[in-house]
Order: structure tokens, then C-alpha cells, then sequence
């Protein structure tokens, strides 16, 4: 008994002393958070345009075309929580920031998947991981009783990001997507399918109260605070409800009611219709988002 | 509280040391009372509230198993297998109450409205007890061998209560039989170093295969069956020739773990896989696939029905089959892709006995280089493509879905999809790993085991190359776990 409880022991021992290697080199790889996080701690007093939200703005928008100094901070299936706490964190040691441009799809407000923060639905694994991610590499955490650092026992740990680089964005923060995914016209049904417009009250207010917070932040510093919403396909828009846009305008206008806000809906907008400019129905490819960045500038006069 | 979670770690660590305190290894009813406590607490622990049904179930058979061996010692033929046949129809009524009656009463009202009588049937909320099919087994088996003088009834409720509600295997099997389990309930079990050691390596391998292996593929399959019109005829191709790999991953990992936590303790649990990806034909698949089952299902279906249809030359011989393979089928669940699943894996043993195959398989021996036989290949490949297609339809929502899948699969979108960009290198690694070592451990209980079971020499080594293993299923392990296949059944 005493042999096998040593051997245990000694297995033990010796795999968390591994495990801990992994982790530690695990938070030394390069990826888009990490390089992102790298960006503001060192390069923020350069920033003039920042950009916030997700894919819809992280893929949406060639920064390069939005003048001198803009960086896309954005990122993918982010829940607006961290952008305000990402703002809160940087905006009073910014001096040369102009705007902030948040990007609001009609989908987050009332999307239940990832954008659903206080549950542990084995649904919402995408929100278990997007709170490791940015834990490990952004230094934010959920609350103060969140610990996602440990990627190993999460099972959020990807060996292909050990021995490789998975740093996908540009200098700048943008990720440029190339082409179209196969079957691109079929993913708003999926979408769909995940809408839960009965859970748009209890997430609404929570969207707005985050919302109002960077108004309000962006208000303080005397910082323009510019909202969008990015174009989609044809069939994505043939899902999209009326009763989704009435939420999604009501929230502006309840932010606007405390704070200054500037926003356009280019949702519908007739100028992307075309195809080629859509990697899927929901998100723009690198032609559409050089076309947008030229008309996001243009309209605010940046 | 599933057996790879670090909940089950601490649980079992518990057990462990309490079941080995020398105060208990004095006596086997000591730790009996420990294990039962422990299989209830563990039972409980899913879902208390079928606690009383198992108890209850567990009382009935025990009284029965009495009931039929004072029958036999009174000369009373009649009356014992008056007492056998009440245990086989309640164990199988509490089978069809929990797990079919709203299919059959759906099914049966379905009927009567298609022919023009308009009935409604409002499905019953039957909340179905978890392992249902495998300790109901367990019971029937009781009470089958007690009247067939192969076993004495068990003289202690504790011992009996303890073998049915098992915890390592009460979940998902293997199911054992009382001839084989009892008997080691009637010793106190000394803690032996080398049976434990290869417990703690076949549970290793049973997590390996399971979240490294099946978890990975079990993306891609259920991508398949939920959501196949939005897939390409390629993606679903892939994930009806992984699905066999992925389920033997899933169900031989969970055997393994339930297998090696009893080693730990002592116990010698009934073998469920036989290294089923090298069967050359349907007749070996099934003598390789969840043998504790069709062992179970061939001592007390299929036999019978050999006997009974004996003078009925190859008809009997699939009759038989046909009504083994759809029971076998049934037992998965409710719904009729089961029986289809049944029917078609009959049919596929029709030119086995048409040739006089049927039950002549010959010893697989290795070619040149130790290296499997061209000819042998080949048959493998052949079973696994119709394995395949098997699992179409097991795992399809209903008949017409399989239709549906199919239609998609033959007018979908044909354009090439790369495998690896839907399974990672090391998924596809570890599936290579795992499909070279069936080959080479073929006469190994699992992969890893070592040939001698000796582990008192070597431990450093041992210890070493399991953390190695330990560490890559850390790493490697899907992100998702699913949940194991076979628990819903």
C-alpha cells in the first residue's frame, strides 16, 4: 500500500510540476489578446481612433484607412463587459485619443451563446473560455471571485498555440479575412436558431448599463463616443426582426438620454449588397472592410 | 459525478482509503457495507430520487432468488420457474415502464390514427433511473442462474445489494455476472500492489481514448447528426467513418476506468471489449463489441431460440440472430432507428450463414512482419464501412432522418473538405496511435498493460511514462467534453 501511495505521490508530484511548465509557457505564446494587451500597455499614448467591440468591428474595419494613430482593440466574440473594463482601464492615460467607434451588431444584445455571462450552461463553454482568455493575457477577470487562469484544467489550452505563433491580427489589431467560408449564405440560419429575443430584457439592461458606462467614460475625458452597426448579407437580414431593431435603437436612445452618442445603422444599408465583400452572412471580408473603413471615416469625419 | 472528473478523484480517493484500513480489510461484510454505502451515495448522487427504486428492485430479487432455490430444494419445479419467469417479467416491465411505454403507446396511438381511429395519448413525464439497463441485467441474470443451479442465492442482502449497485459499474456496466461477482464478495479483499498498478494504467488508458480520442470525433459527429442538411456530403461522410472509432473510443474508455477503479479495490470486472476494430465480419464485430451485453443477450436469448428453432436449419439460424440483434437494438433505447439498427445488422449476417461461415471465425494471425494479413485487412475495412453505415442509423433522430441523411450525403454539396482541417494533427495522431496498437496489443487487455502485470520491478519507469500520459491527456483532451455515449442508454 505504502509503495503504491508513493509511486501516486511521486506521479502526482511530478505531473503538476509539468503542468505548472505548461501553463507558464503557455502565457508567453504570442496571440491576438496577448499582442493587444501588449499594444495598449506600451503604444496607448499613440492612439488616436480606437475601436472596440467584436468580430463584427474586429473584421469589419481595416484600421490602416482610418487616418493616423487608429487601433482596432476589438476582438472576437467579446462580451461588452470587457470593452468597457478595457476602456475604463486605458481612456485616462490616452492623450491623444479622438474617438472610440464601438461596434454593435444586431445580434449581441439578445444573443444567449457566448454573450450570456452568469451562467455555466455547458452551452456558454465559448464565455468559460473568452473569461480564461482574457485572465491569462489581458490581466481582466469577471469578477473578483473569477480564476480562468488555468487553461490546462479548463481544457482551454490548444497544443497547436505551444510549438506555433497564433498571433493572427495585423500591427494594427485587425484580422484580415480573406474569401468566403463554404456554405457562407446558409450560417444565418444557424444564427436563428440561437436567438433568444425572450432573453433580451435581463440582457438589454445589462448591454445598456455597459454601454452608458463608456459613454459616460468617454464623456469625462472629452472623447467623441461613435456607435455602429456594421452591414450584413441580404439572407442574414431576411431573419433579421423588426422587433430586434426596435431593442437595438431603444438602447442608443436610452444611452443618448445621459450622454452624447453619434451612431449609424448601416445593418440594411444599400451600398453592401454585393457578394464578394462577405466572408459569411454576418461578417464583412478584407474588401468589404477597406470599403467600410473609407465610409465609417468619410460619415464621421474623421 | 462521472468517473474521469477530479469530483469522482475525490470521491473514489475516499473510498479507497477507508475500504483499506486494516480494521476493515478484518472483515469482507465490513467492506461490503462500505462499498454499498459508497455505490448508493455515489447513485444518489446523479439522482437521489431513484435511491428507493433501486433499493426496492434490489429487495424483490433478493426475496425471489430465496424464493427459487427453496422451490428447487422442495422438488417444486413448477413453482420455481413460477418465481423466474415473475423476476424476468419485472425486471423487464421496469425496463418497458422507464424506457419504452411512451414509445409503444406513441407508436401504438400513431397506428390506430392512421387507420382512421383517432385516439390521443399523452406522453407520461418517465423520468428514466440512470444505468437501468445495465442493473436490470444484473437482476435478470440473478435470477436466470439460480434456476438454472448455476449459482447458490446470495445469503446476505449486503453482498447481493452490493453487486447490483456496484459503483464503478452501475452507470454504464460492464455487467457482470453474479456466477463471476459474487464470490468475490465473500472474501475480504487484501490490498494487492500489482492488480492496483494495472487498474491505475487501464484507467489512464480509459481517459486517453475517451477525452483525447472520442471527445475530439464527437464534434464532428454530432455536427453530423443534428445538423446535417448544412453539411457537405464529404463532412458527413467523414463523421459516419469516425463514428465507430469514436463510440469504441467513448464506451472501451469507460469500461476501462470502471474496469481498473475495480482492480484497485480488488475486483475482477467481466471484460466489455475485445478489440473489436479488427473484426474481419459481422459474426466476429459481435463477438468483440460490448461483450458483457451480447454474452448476456446470447446465454439467455439467443441460445434459447437456437435450441427452439433448431430443426429449422439456416431460417432458425437467422430467426434467431434477427430477434438477438433487434432485442440487443431495443436495449439501447426507445425509438424505431433501434430495431432498424437490429434488422440491418441481421441482415448482414445472412451471407455468413448462407456460406456456412457463420460462427467459423478463424484466429487472426499475423502476415510478414508482424503485420496484419492482406486478406484479413481488407475484411476489416469491409466491417468498418458497414459499422459505418450502422451508425447512421443508430444515431439518426428517427427513420426519416436517416433518409433525410442520406439524401444529403448522395445530393449535397460535393466539394472537397480537407479531414485535417476538421480534426487537429495530434486527434488524428492519437487516432492513428490507437488504430496501430489494436493490431499490436491484440492479446493485451488494453494498450498500455504491461505483458508480465508484474509492476514491482520498473515503477520509476512506469510512473514516468504514466505522467508522460497523464500530461498529454491534459493537453490533448478536447476542450468539450461530451458526455460518454453510452449513459444514454
Amino acid at each position: 500500500m505504502k509503495r503504491f501511495l508513493g509511486a501516486l505521490a511521486i506521479g502526482g508530484i511530478a505531473f503538476f510540476v509539468f503542468c505548472g511548465i505548461v501553463e507558464y509557457f503557455q502565457s508567453q505564446v504570442d496571440n491576438n489578446y496577448s499582442y493587444k494587451y501588449w499594444y495598449m500597455e506600451n503604444r496607448r499614448h499613440k492612439v488616436v481612433t480606437l475601436l472596440l467591440g467584436d468580430s463584427y468591428i474586429e473584421n469589419a474595419i481595416n484600421p490602416s484607412l482610418m487616418g493616423e494613430g487608429a487601433f482596432t482593440l476589438a476582438s472576437s466574440s467579446r462580451w461588452i463587459y470587457y470593452d468597457d473594463k478595457l476602456l475604463e482601464k486605458y481612456i485616462a492615460d490616452m492623450p491623444n485619443l479622438k474617438q472610440v467607434i464601438f461596434g454593435m451588431g444586431y445580434k449581441p444584445p439578445f444573443f444567449k451563446s457566448y454573450h450570456f455571462p452568469k451562467t455555466d450552461d455547458k452551452e456558454h463553454e465559448n464565455n468559460e473560455h473568452e473569461k480564461y482568455m482574457y485572465e491569462k493575457y489581458m490581466h481582466i477577470r469577471y469578477d473578483d471571485n473569477s480564476n480562468h487562469w488555468l487553461g490546462l484544467y479548463r481544457g482551454f489550452i490548444d497544443p497547436s498555440t505551444l510549438i506555433g505563433n497564433n498571433l493572427l491580427c495585423d500591427s494594427l489589431g485587425y484580422e484580415r479575412v480573406d474569401g468566403q467560408s463554404v456554405n457562407w449564405q446558409l450560417e444565418h440560419n444557424v444564427d436563428s436558431n440561437v436567438f433568444r429575443l425572450e432573453y433580451a430584457k435581463e440582457q438589454v439592461a445589462e448591454y445598456t448599463g455597459y454601454l452608458k458606462d463608456m459613454a459616460r467614460l468617454c464623456h469625462l475625458h472629452k472623447v467623441r463616443f461613435i456607435v455602429i452597426t456594421p452591414p450584413c448579407h441580404a439572407s442574414y437580414i431576411a431573419n433579421v426582426r423588426q422587433e430586434g431593431l426596435d431593442i437595438l435603437h431603444g438602447i442608443i436612445d436610452d444611452v443618448r438620454s445621459e450622454y452624447p452618442v453619434e451612431y449609424m445603422d448601416y445593418l440594411q444599408d444599400e451600398e453592401y449588397r454585393a457578394d464578394s465583400i462577405y466572408r459569411n452572412s454576418s461578417h464583412l471580408n478584407s474588401v468589404g472592410a477597406d470599403m467600410f473603413a473609407l465610409r465609417v471615416k468619410k460619415d464621421f469625419g474623421l | 459525478m462521472v468517473i474521469n472528473s477530479f469530483r469522482f478523484l475525490a470521491f473514489f480517493a475516499v473510498v479507497f482509503l477507508v475500504y483499506f484500513l486494516p480494521w476493515m480489510r478484518q472483515r469482507h461484510t465490513r467492506q461490503n457495507l462500505w462499498l454499498l454505502l459508497a455505490s448508493y451515495f455515489f447513485y444518489g448522487f446523479v439522482d437521489w430520487k431513484m435511491l428507493p427504486i433501486l433499493l426496492a428492485i434490489t429487495v424483490a430479487f433478493w426475496f425471489l432468488g430465496g424464493f427459487i432455490r427453496k422451490a428447487i430444494d422442495r422438488g417444486n419445479a413448477k413453482a420455481a420457474s413460477r418465481f423466474t419467469t415473475l423476476g424476468v417479467v419485472l425486471g423487464i416491465g421496469l425496463l418497458f415502464y422507464f424506457k419504452y411505454l411512451n414509445f409503444f403507446a406513441g407508436s401504438f396511438a400513431k397506428l390506430l390514427n392512421a387507420i382512421g381511429l383517432h385516439v390521443s395519448w399523452s406522453t407520461l413525464n418517465i423520468v428514466l433511473p440512470v444505468g437501468v439497463s445495465f442493473f436490470t441485467f444484473k437482476l435478470i441474470s440473478y435470477v436466470i442462474e439460480i434456476h438454472r443451479e448455476k449459482i447458490q442465492p446470495s445469503e446476505s442482502f449486503l453482498e447481493f445489494a452490493t453487486y447490483i449497485a456496484f459503483f464503478p459499474t452501475i452507470m454504464a456496466g460492464p455487467i457482470d455476472r453474479p456466477g463471476k461477482f459474487l464470490p468475490q464478495l465473500r472474501q475480504a479483499h487484501q490490498f494487492n500492489y500489482n492488480l492496483a498498478m494495472d487498474g491505475c494504467q487501464q484507467i489512464l488508458w480509459g481517459i486517453f481514448t475517451k477525452m483525447v480520442i472520442a471527445d475530439s470525433i464527437a464534434v464532428i459527429t454530432h455536427g453530423a447528426w443534428s445538423l446535417y442538411p448544412e453539411k457537405t456530403s464529404w463532412y458527413l461522410i467523414y463523421a459516419a467513418l469516425l463514428s465507430p472509432i469514436q463510440v469504441y473510443a467513448d464506451f472501451d474508455g469507460y469500461s476501462n476506468m470502471a474496469i481498473g477503479v475495480g482492480k484497485i479495490l480488488g475486483f475482477n470486472i467481466t471484460k466489455n471489449f475485445d478489440h473489436p476494430l479488427l473484426a474481419r465480419n459481422v459474426s466476429e464485430y459481435w463477438r468483440r463489441w460490448h461483450i458483457s451485453l451480447t454474452g448476456w443477450i446470447t446465454d439467455y436469448v439467443f441460445m434459447p431460440l437456437n435450441v427452439r428453432f433448431r430443426n429449422w436449419g439456416n431460417l432458425g439460424i437467422f430467426l434467431a440472430i434477427s430477434i438477438n440483434l433487434v432485442v440487443i437494438g431495443m436495449w439501447h433505447g426507445a425509438n424505431w432507428t433501434y430495431v432498424l439498427f437490429g434488422v440491418y445488422h441481421s441482415l448482414l449476417f445472412l451471407p455468413l450463414i448462407l456460406s456456412g461461415k457463420f460462427g467459423k471465425n478463424k484466429k487472426l494471425k499475423p502476415g510478414r512482419w508482424g503485420c496484419i494479413q492482406f486478406k484479413d485487412f481488407l475484411g476489416m475495412i469491409g466491417t468498418h464501412l458497414l459499422m459505418a453505415l450502422g451508425h447512421i442509423i443508430i444515431f439518426s433522430a428517427g427513420v426519416p432522418s436517416i433518409i433525410r441523411l442520406f439524401k444529403c450525403m448522395i445530393n449535397g454539396d460535393w466539394s472537397f473538405v480537407n479531414p485535417f482541417s476538421l480534426l487537429s494533427w495530434y486527434s488524428i495522431l492519437a487516432i492513428v496511435v490507437l488504430l496501430i496498437l489494436e493490431w499490436f496489443t491484440r492479446n493485451k487487455e488494453f494498450a498500455i498493460q504491461r505483458v508480465s502485470k508484474d509492476y514491482t520491478s520498473k515503477t520509476f519507469r512506469v510512473v514516468f511514462l504514466d505522467m508522460l500520459l497523464a500530461l498529454a491527456i491534459v493537453i490533448f483532451s478536447a476542450s468539450a467534453n461530451a458526455e460518454f455515449v453510452y449513459f444514454q442508454f
